[in-house]
């Protein structure tokens, strides 16, 4: 039984592989287009990338540079097989935690139906590199191995350093734990990080530490989308959930199913604190806007209850993990094509429109449409004046929504590739006044 | 604790249109916020209130009147009196400009130095970001690249020596020039 189990499991494994790798590489925001401008050339303050740099991402990236690909290719693909390593590092990282063969499979089939998988693994972004890392560290840990444990969660905070607040809440509670392994986790965790955070910095200079405030501070006041913000004009969670339900409840049952079993194993783990952190982290630190913050906490979710090895948890995660199974029918029968905002870029490439408004990839269509001008949504009020202003431009806006406020839809729509990739519209400006 | 639970219940049932984000916004410009100000005044027509925000940019406007744009403060005086949007924009981006030529002139007498021209290199970027779109698009890809170069011509001083390049004086003039001259056009 279990080794059909894991011929099925690897069968899915190879499809959606396979199907990912269709892909063609290609820019879906300007964060991607930041990565791959920072394996070109690394400089924080250039937005290449933007703060705090990602030292470990890029890193990996310039290595696939130096084996041969282009810097898109070697973004891409490195997110793509980060993302592809995910499976077994979770089945590898349960096993560690005291997980039986059967819950083993089961974390493995479980992380690969995750829906927003292929989203992080299109991405070109550094999460699924991050979260790899921090599996690891966190195997290691279940191991009693702590000087790897260290380094591979500097590993996993050189490439995402927004995981901070799971990772460091983990190997503190190690830490608080097990006294023989402090030293360890202290001198390989903090050596790691020096060793890229420090480059950074040599790289940088000063000049690095004004950016910090600078950036830490845009991201919980301006831009980030956080609950931190003093503002009401956010997209929540429940936005969220309502834009795609169906991927969305999965998580749901997981964070139910863990808030129930709790109780029932009231031990706490750097596995459990690791989890219910990344579930508080995502809801209170991360954008709304950007579903791939979903996959962190849903993977450490499914670890720790398959590590349990309760017969109700395996059984309940066996139905969750075959329901996603049966969202890859609306997947896989989609031809692999580019990203909404490449789409978008080409289509647009080829048109005579003059003036282009958007918040979407703002600095790559400034460098790849050479024809337009492009106001960035940002500076709302000077978008509203240059657009009252322009009569005689043709002004088009280029939104995740089909329709707005003086705004029309027309029949230009670029589909997103997987579950929580946003689809791009081309719209008309129906009328120069906001009041109109 | 308090703060922590409004923030979750905010994250899951605070709704509304997202506004969008740019990384480059994060920090207190007084020009760059002032346009905003300006606009939002102008946009609803209140002219008076567009005066009074351009009032609390009046110390920098005077500043930059007096070194690197000696029609400026007229320029804008005169924008504002004549109620024409497309008229206080070119004003408004006049004063970029001249922030830029600021900046960019600042990091031509900090060459040494290679931490201060860079950071005052990559601020002028940041008002041409800010510009960026009310250009057309050779101008504006023309003034990135010229910033481009200034960055090269600044020099590195490498991470212990290795990498290390010196500045080159003739480039970096050669770059804030075309610099200049494309946002002029």
């Amino acid at each position: 039984m279990l080794r059909f189990g894991w011929g099925t499991a690897l069968f899915c494994y190879a499809v959606l592989s396979i199907w990912l790798l269709r892909h063609t590489p290609s820019i879906p925001s300007d964060d991607a287009y930041f990565f791959v401008n920072g394996t070109l050339r690394f400089s924080v303050l250039e937005f290449r990338p933007h703060f705090p740099g990602y030292p470990g991402f890029i890193l990996l990236s310039k290595l696939l540079v130096l084996m041969g690909l282009s810097a898109k290719q070697a973004v891409f693909y490195l997110s793509l097989f980060s993302a592809l390593f995910l499976p077994p590092l979770a089945a590898w990282t349960a096993k560690a935690w005291g997980a039986s063969h059967t819950s083993t499979l089961l974390a493995f089939f479980a992380v690969l139906t995750q829906p927003f998988l292929p989203l992080v693994g299109l991405s070109m972004m550094s999460d699924a590199t991050g979260i790899a890392f921090f599996l690891i560290a966190l195997a290691f840990m279940g191991r009693g191995k702590h000087t790897r444990a260290g380094c591979f969660a500097g590993f996993a905070l050189a490439c995402r350093p927004s995981f901070i607040a799971p990772i460091a809440l983990a190997l503190l509670f190690e830490w608080y734990l097990k006294k023989d392994a402090r030293l360890k986790l202290l001198i390989a965790g903090t050596g790691t990080l020096l060793v890229f955070f420090g480059g950074v910095f040599l790289l940088e200079g000063k000049a690095y530490l004004i950016e910090a405030l600078r950036f830490t501070e845009g991201h919980f006041s301006v831009w980030g989308n956080t609950s931190f913000e003093q503002t009401l004009e956010r997209d929540s969670w429940l936005d969220a959930l309502a834009k795609e339900p169906v991927a969305f409840a999965s998580l749901i049952l997981l964070t139910l199913m863990t808030a129930l079993a709790v109780p029932t194993r009231p031990k706490l783990t750097p596995l459990l604190i690791a989890a219910t952190t990344a579930v508080l982290w995502t809801l209170l630190a991360q954008n709304p806007e950007n579903l791939r913050h979903v996959l962190l906490p849903a993977i450490l979710l499914v670890i720790w209850l398959v590590s349990l090895s309760q017969r109700p948890i395996t059984l309940s995660l066996l139905t969750i993990s075959i329901l996603q199974l049966g969202l890859w029918s609306q997947l896989l029968s989609q031809t692999p094509t580019i990203s909404p905002l490449a789409q978008a870029t080409h289509y647009l490439s080829t048109q005579s429109f003059s003036l282009l408004v958007t918040n979407r990839g703002v600095y790559y269509l400034r460098e790849q449409l050479s024809q337009y001008r492009i106001l960035d949504m940002y500076y709302a009020d000077n978008v509203e004046a240059q657009v009252s202003a322009l009569g005689e431009y043709q002004i088009w806006k280029l939104s995740t929504s089909a329709s707005e406020n003086r705004w029309c839809g027309n029949q230009n729509m670029f589909e997103g590739r997987v579950f929580g990739e946003r689809k791009l519209y081309i719209l008309g400006l129906c009328s120069r006044r906001g009041s109109d | 604790m308090v703060r922590v639970l409004y923030a979750i219940l905010m994250s899951l049932f605070v709704a509304g249109q997202a506004h969008a984000y740019s990384y480059a916004a994060a920090g207190k410009e007084p020009l760059i916020d002032a346009r905003e100000a300006i606009f939002k005044a102008v946009n609803a027509g209140d002219f008076e209130a567009a005066k009074q925000a351009a009032s609390e940019i009046s110390e920098e406007l005077t500043y930059l009147t007096a070194d690197y744009d000696h029609g400026l403060s007229g320029a804008f005086e005169k924008a504002l009196a004549s109620q024409d949007t497309a008229t206080i924009a070119a004003a408004i981006n006049r004063a970029l400009v001249a922030e830029i030529a600021r900046r960019l002139q600042a990091g031509a007498e900090n060459l040494k130095d290679y931490q201060t021209a860079k950071v005052l290199v990559v601020k002028s970027k940041r008002f041409f970001d800010a510009m960026a779109g009310d250009l057309p698009g050779e101008q504006r890809q023309a003034a990135d690249e010229s910033l481009r170069k200034a960055l090269e011509a600044i020099g590195n001083p490498g991470v212990f020596g290795v990498g290390k390049r010196d500045a080159d004086p003739a480039a970096y003039s050669a770059a804030v020039e075309d610099v200049l001259k494309a946002l002029a056009n």
